[in-house]
């Protein structure tokens, strides 16, 4: 996998995360009103962020001799194209009398965010092809 | 997940908005109407309202694949409720609806609606509204800058 194809793919990854987020976002905030609706987030960067860690971790360090499969490994290898993004319902707290935990306007601020993070991945998506553009012309 | 999930989830608080305006018209446009068609005195409504899930819906992080059922899909009114609490009692024995009987005789009994209550909630109903056009418009632009890839 060159350089390009890693970054388009990354990013392609991102923007999928970004629409699911705004959905869940949006979800949450049409149900503002809604008793004991609780919150959903999206949990993602982190758990990218690990793989691709294990990623460098495993080219350039010592790894621990096992004499079987079932061992406790020293590093362990995760592909980043394996992670996908997870929805975590807030069930256990409560912020309101009728047991909603939305926030609007975290909710709203968080929307604000996530439209602006897309925005900023598709023009990295976009360098990234006027780059190819380039070097084809 | 598809591409208009965001628009059609920001689509049902909408409408589920407009209708809470809509009743709360009908509460104080009937703030003091002493007859109704069907005989009794006029009651204020609430809209109830419920999340809207086809499927069973774990309350906890940790629910296999195959039993999620993905991203919600919005908002849906469950039922107008009438409340049906005392309304308030105005001494008008002259009125053709003042109470003949009992010990309220001459009180006019008008509706239970609080006007200022009402006006409270169609502030709330309104930005609740404005909140998920903004979200139909985030979309909107969204999309835009990804049709806008390669350009």
């Amino acid at each position: 996998m060159n350089s390009f194809t890693r970054s388009v793919d990354l990013l392609h990854r991102a923007m999928d995360v970004s629409t699911l987020r705004y959905s869940v976002s949006a979800n949450n905030l049409a149900n503002a009103g809604v008793p004991n609706f609780k919150r959903t987030t999206v949990n993602f960067e982190a758990a990218l962020k690990e793989a691709i860690d294990s990623e460098k971790n495993a080219k350039d360090s010592f790894v621990l001799k096992t004499s079987d499969d079932r061992h406790i490994q020293s590093k362990t290898y995760t592909d980043y194209r394996t992670v996908e993004p997870r929805r975590v319902l807030d069930y256990a707290t409560t912020s309101d009398a009728n047991g909603n935990n939305v926030d609007a306007e975290a909710e709203a601020m968080d929307i604000l965010k996530t439209q602006l993070n897309y925005q900023l991945l598709t023009q990295m998506q976009s360098f990234q092809f006027s780059q190819m553009h380039i070097v084809l012309k | 997940m598809g591409l208009f999930t965001s628009i059609n989830i920001a689509a049902t608080g909408m409408s589920v908005e407009s209708l809470r305006r809509d009743i709360i018209s009908d509460n104080i446009a009937n703030a003091s109407t002493t007859r109704t068609a069907d005989g009794g005195k006029f009651k204020k409504s609430t809209l109830i309202l419920e999340a809207i899930q086809d499927d069973l819906q774990y309350r906890n992080p940790f629910v296999p694949a195959d039993k999620d059922s993905g991203v919600g899909k919005g908002v849906r009114a469950l039922r107008v409720e009438k409340d049906n609490s005392q309304g308030r009692l105005v001494y008008d024995p002259t009125h053709p609806d003042a109470i003949q009987t009992g010990p309220n005789t001459g009180y006019v009994e008008y509706p239970n609606v609080n006007i200022v209550n009402e006006m409270v909630n169609l502030i709330s109903a309104s930005r609740a509204y404005e909140a998920n056009a903004t979200v139909i418009q985030g979309s909107k632009e969204m999309f835009q800058s990804a049709l806008q890839i390669g350009k």
